[in-house]
Parts: C-alpha cells; structure tokens; sequence
C-alpha cells in the first residue's frame, strides 16, 4: 500500500499530525510545539537552498505564517511533516525565482568566477592558515558548487542529503513522481561532481 | 560514448534501485572501470556536503514566529473594534454636535456656534478620518488575504490528498 492510499487513520496516530490537529480544534500551545518540532528542519532546508540567513529566516517564519493559515481548514489526509515540506518548497522555489527576476541574488557572488576560495585564502596566508579557516573555506567551496545547480535539483538534493528524505518522500514535498525526483537527483549529482571535481582531485576536499 | 546505466548511478549509490534494476547495475559497474570510477567520484563529491556547517534555526526564532502570526492574524479583530469604536463616536458627534452646530441666535445677524469643547475622543477620529473612510478598502485587504489564504489552502490540500 502506498502512503496516498493510507488510511486516515494512519496519519491522525502521528504525534505531528495530532498536533496540527489541536490548533484546528484551537488550541494555540499546539503551534508552539509544531514551531519547536520543526523550526529546525524548515529553517536548515532554506538556508541550505539560498544561502543566506537573513532571507533564510524570513522566509521560515512565512513557512510557518502558512501553516498556521492552514488551521481551520486542515484535514488530516497526510503527514503535518509532509505539509510542511511541501510548504517549505514552494517557498524556496519561489523565493529564488522571485530574486532572480529582481536579479538581487547572487549565491556565488562572494568570490570570483574562477578563483577558489581555498587558493586564495592559501596564496594569502600560505602555511599559516588555520584549521578553522580551511574548514570555512571549505564550506564555502561546497556551498558554491550547491548553488550553481539548477534550482528544482538542488531542492531535491538538499532534501536528500540533508533531510534523508527518500525518494518517495521528496516526490511528495516537491509534488512530482519518484521517476522525476531520480532523475532530478542524477541530474544534480552529477552537476555537484563536476563542479567539485578539480577541488576533490587536487585534495582541497 | 556513456554507458547506459549513467542516469541510473545515483539512485544506485543512493540504495534507491528496484532488486532488479540494482543488481543489473551492478554487475555493469563491476565490469566497468569508467563507471565505477563515476561512482566513486559520486560517493566522494556527495561526501563533501559534509563541509556545509551545521544549522539550527537562530536564537529567538520560534518566538519571533509567534509574534508575526499574532500580528497578522490579531490586526483585524482588533482593526474592527477599534474602528467599531470610532464609528461610534463619530456617530455621536453627528446626532450631539451637529444640531447644536446648525442653531441660529435669534434675532442675531450672524450665526453662533456651540463652542462645546471636543474630547479627545472625538479628537482622534477627526485626526483618522481618513481611516474611517478607508474602511472599505481595509475590509477589501482582509477579504483579499482570506482569498490568498484559501487559494494557497485548496493547492496544498489538493496536492497534498492526491
């Protein structure tokens, strides 16, 4: 049985869900403790997806603004987390479109086109660099090559790698098929190899 | 030339492969030096998410939460009564100030005015006049927001039960 066949009953036994349940009925403490649940998760995927924590946290908070919208009309037909994800989702992929018509976003914009972070920081600092310093740069090399994939794959990615989420549960999230979901995967894995191939080969990663 | 299984590597690496379709890909990769380093190079290059830090979601952020949603869901409640309030001062401006307004002094050449001092209740709404007039469009706003909110609710609903 699939989860779009599930019972009702199935998600209503679900601690989340059962939540979500008591703010519809008007309990208000219930949304505190959804905020609590998941501000974690909400919050790491945006970041993660733009790169950014100003605009990470606010478009959290409207995840949440959307999700407490949903209160009085909520019914119980799949998982709160699943509603969440695919809350969280249609932001981001809105969000980064959104700015890039603004044209006010750039993900990569800290450094230049073809210089690595990482050989800059060792040029300027040669031997002396510090652990802590590299592991930043890094992480800033990574998350370079994470925001140079295309944005549905890296929503995908970000869900996978980050959340653990499977297949399934992506194709649910980002409201596609599983067949869609391994092919955005392949696709976007293959972009973060490439991009991170030179790196990983010269031993930076 | 790629090999056929290319697109099928990841969902393999990633244990996302029917029994069939795995152990297909995996005698190819066995016997495939060019695919077999791809997978390596998958395994490596996904590993190296790991440099991405950790994140929580900042200090104060649930509460910050909470405060948005009661602004935004509180607002028009609150927004009537006052302006429920303000109507009816107004309307008592109307039916006390305005007779006493219009009295003419018998036998006088001009006209007197009851001079009444005007509370500060009566104050304010003079002062926001303007958003007693508006109290059309404010309704309209919150009409709007309730559409936008249901629209978004149908999608996911929908989406959500398929």
């Amino acid at each position: 049985m699939t989860k779009k066949d599930a019972p009702r009953g199935e998600y209503e036994n679900d601690p989340d869900t059962r939540l979500m349940m008591r703010l519809a009925a008007g309990d208000e403490s219930a949304f505190d403790r959804i905020v609590g649940n998941f501000e974690r998760q909400v919050y790491g995927i945006i970041y993660r997806y733009v790169g950014d924590t100003a605009a990470a946290e606010d478009c959290a908070q409207e995840v949440f603004l959307r999700l407490y919208k949903t209160r009085k009309t909520y019914k119980p037909t799949a998982r709160l987390s699943t509603l969440i994800y695919r809350i969280t989702t249609n932001l981001c992929l809105n969000l980064v479109r959104d700015e890039k018509r603004r044209q006010m976003v750039s993900l990569d914009a800290d450094y230049g086109d073809d210089t690595s972070p990482l050989s800059a920081l060792v040029a300027a600092e040669g031997e002396a660099a510090d652990e802590a310093a590299l592991a930043k740069e890094r992480g800033a090399i990574v998350r370079a090559a994470l925001a140079g994939i295309p944005d549905r794959q890296r929503m995908a990615l970000v869900l996978h790698r980050f959340e653990g989420l499977s297949y399934a549960d992506i194709a649910e999230a980002m409201d596609t098929n599983v067949d869609a979901v391994k092919a955005l995967l392949s696709r976007a894995r293959r972009s973060l190899a490439e991009a991170l191939r030179a790196d990983i080969e010269a031993g930076n990663l | 030339m790629e090999c056929d299984v290319r697109d099928d590597l990841a969902a393999y690496v990633d244990g996302e492969l029917g029994e069939s379709d795995y152990e297909r890909v995996r005698a190819h990769v066995e016997s495939c030096a060019e695919c077999r380093a791809y997978v390596g190079h998958l395994r490596r290059s996904y590993a190296a998410l790991e440099h991405i830090e950790a994140v929580s979601a900042p200090e104060g952020f649930g509460s910050r939460v909470k405060a948005r949603v009661r602004r935004r869901f509180a607002r028009p409640a609150s927004a009537l009564a006052g302006l429920a309030a303000a109507a009816a001062i107004l309307a008592a401006i109307v039916f006390v100030v305005k007779p006493t307004v219009s009295a003419v002094t018998p036998g006088g050449g001009g006209t007197t005015v009851n001079t009444r001092q005007i509370t500060p209740e009566e104050m304010a709404v003079i002062d926001n006049i303007d958003v007693l007039e508006d109290f059309d469009i404010l309704s309209d706003l919150d009409t709007f927001a309730e559409f936008e909110s249901i629209e978004d609710l149908d999608r996911l609903d929908m989406a959500v039960s398929i």
